[in-house]
């Protein structure tokens, strides 16, 4: 799904912010990326949003090999994914519906379908009742709820969610991160960025450590009970992983998700 | 059927952000509004002076006088001559019956004082209208030397010269102050614009990130501009029309004055259509070119540079 191979970025005012990253990332993968501040994980995120190009190095994401790409494919390759960002990024002019709804526009998709898959998600991710609110109305954890709507709005098959529960409490973060894992047992690629440690220590799910730009670790957790989190140093080899069983008050806040139909007519492009 | 369904929503989307960033909008338009009335106003103060100018040019005649036995066929003949220069406008006779009649007309006292004399004491001579202003000089000379039937020839050759340095000076002025209006215009509609693209990057960026083309992105912008550009350049004709009746009823009497006579402005809707072709022109270029030129600043990728990844 994404390859990093041998990617270097080095910025105009001499700092080098990543160096000779390799990465690979299978499809349906769940993957934390975790680091300190200035460790590169922002520039990892721009790289793989093409919001900025490597200065050595090449990129592949789903289809798309990003040293190939004209122009006019970036918003085609962006469409393939769905971004959560710890902002949240709504808006603020258009009501929850708009801001879900604005994504599948984009695509040029038909009202009929947009207005069917719209209330869909807010069912998914519980805010039917505020569908007419507009951003500044919600809470943090409801305005994140949204920004999640709208990155599943196309059906992505990857995610990539920027420190998505960097704004929300506790309880409604582990919902949250609930529901990318519930996504990604359906069958979407996960990579999520983050800072919070107790979370990635409660899913059993690969995590990537950066440090100075460079992959510092690269493995799995293993632990179901507790106990330190124990990573491989990284060899480009992904260790095995004991997959986490919920706790029962865990999975008992897990809501019960209806499966996400994929809808390949979604990816008509507008105005090309 | 999907691409027209699309635009016209994002056309409702355009017409939708102008009420949600009501401030900016109405900044635009007020900033729109100010530089095209001064411009409005002062195309129109520079029409005005034009015909007060042409007024003044017209009155300002060469009157040439006769010797007091000069004959019927002199007087033909002078009129023939007079006519065949190039520099001549208009000739017209006055009698001396005509040339007591405009005395009398205007001047009332005096026509208690004349009343009962000889109406022929009055000189006879021509009315001469020179072409224009620069030839006066050389036609004042040319009559003098015309015919030996000419006794005098009576001129403001100072008044022309200052009238012809000051209609100049105006034509002058008026473009300049119009050029300088329009690339004040231009540059403060521009920022005005920058502000709004800067506040609304975070929409773009969001915009982008879903995978918006370009063309999806600027549809909106563009409707935007253009309807601010539009309502900006209704809104100043308006005002143009309400202060230059306003300055109209002040000024006509002291105009008239000025003028020795009724003086009435150009009416407002003899230039009402090149007025609004004009400001409806301008309207449209700074609200779809600010538009268009600031938000490809942000729509602008970043691309692979060859040779660094060849490196």
């Amino acid at each position: 799904m994404i390859a990093f191979r041998d990617v270097t970025k080095e910025y105009p005012n001499g700092t080098v912010a990543l160096r000779n990253m390799n990465l690979h990332i299978a499809p349906r993968e769940f993957v934390f990326v975790v680091g300190a501040s200035g460790a590169g994980k922002s520039t990892f995120l721009k790289l793989l949003l093409h919001e900025e190009v490597p200065s050595s190095g090449s990129i592949r994401v789903g289809r798309f090999e990003l040293n190939e790409l004209m122009p006019r494919q970036i918003p085609l390759f962006r469409r393939q994914m769905g971004v959560v960002f710890q902002d949240f990024r709504l808006i603020a002019s258009m009501d929850v519906y708009d801001n879900i709804a604005f994504a599948m526009r984009v695509v040029g998709a038909r009202e009929k379908k947009i207005h069917e898959r719209v209330e869909y998600l807010l069912q998914l991710v519980g805010l039917t009742q505020k569908v007419r609110c507009k951003p500044s109305e919600l809470s943090g954890g409801e305005q994140q709820r949204v920004a999640i709507a709208r990155a599943l709005a196309n059906n992505p098959d990857l995610i990539i969610a920027d420190e998505p529960t960097g704004n929300i409490d506790p309880r409604m973060s582990q919902e949250l991160l609930d529901l990318f894992v519930h996504l990604n047992e359906t069958g979407t690629t996960v990579v999520m960025v983050t800072h919070a440690h107790d979370l990635v220590r409660h899913y059993n799910k690969r995590v990537i450590i950066l440090e100075n730009g460079a992959v510092a670790a690269d493995g799995g957790l293993k632990r179901p009970g507790g106990g330190a989190a124990r990573l491989s140093a990284s060899q480009g080899r992904r260790p095995s992983i004991t997959m986490y069983q919920p706790t029962a008050a865990a999975a008992g806040q897990t809501r019960s998700l209806p499966p996400i139909p994929r809808d390949d007519e979604l990816l008509r492009t507008f105005g090309e | 059927m999907q691409r027209s369904s699309g635009r016209s929503y994002l056309t409702r989307m355009g017409f939708r952000n102008i009420r949600a960033n009501r401030t900016m909008s109405v900044a635009s338009v007020l900033v729109l509004v100010s530089c095209l009335m001064l411009i409005g106003l002062v195309f129109l103060a520079a029409i005005n002076l034009n015909v007060m100018m042409n007024q003044f040019y017209a009155r300002n005649v060469i009157m040439v006088y006769l010797r007091d036995d000069a004959q019927e066929a002199e007087l033909t003949r002078l009129q023939y001559q007079i006519e065949a220069l190039d520099t001549v406008k208009e000739v017209r006779f006055i009698s001396s019956q005509e040339a007591l009649e405009r005395t009398l007309s205007s001047n009332q006292d005096t026509y208690a004082l004349l009343e009962g004399l000889d109406m022929q004491f009055m000189p006879q001579g021509f009315e001469v209208q020179p072409r224009s202003m620069e030839q006066y000089t050389e036609l004042i000379e040319q009559l003098r030397l015309i015919d030996p039937s000419v006794e005098s020839v009576r001129h403001f050759q100072g008044i022309a010269a200052q009238l012809s340095a000051l209609q100049k000076a105006l034509s002058i002025a008026g473009v300049a102050m119009i050029s300088i209006l329009l690339v004040v215009s231009v540059f403060i509609i521009s920022s005005t614009v920058q502000a709004t693209m800067y506040s609304r990057q975070q929409e773009i960026k969001v915009m982008k990130s879903v995978g918006a083309a370009p063309s999806f992105i600027r549809w909106p912008f563009l409707v935007e501009g253009i309807s601010l550009g539009v309502l900006g350049s209704l809104v100043s004709m308006a005002f143009v029309f309400v202060v230059y009746l306003a300055l109209g009823k002040a000024l006509e009497p002291l105009l008239g004055k000025l003028m020795s006579g009724a003086f009435a402005l150009v009416p407002f809707l003899d230039h009402l259509p090149l007025l609004l072709l004009s400001f409806i022109c301008v309207g449209l270029i700074t609200g779809v070119g600010g538009s268009t030129l600031s938000i490809s600043r942000y729509l602008k990728e970043k691309v692979y540079e060859k040779s660094e990844l060849e490196s």
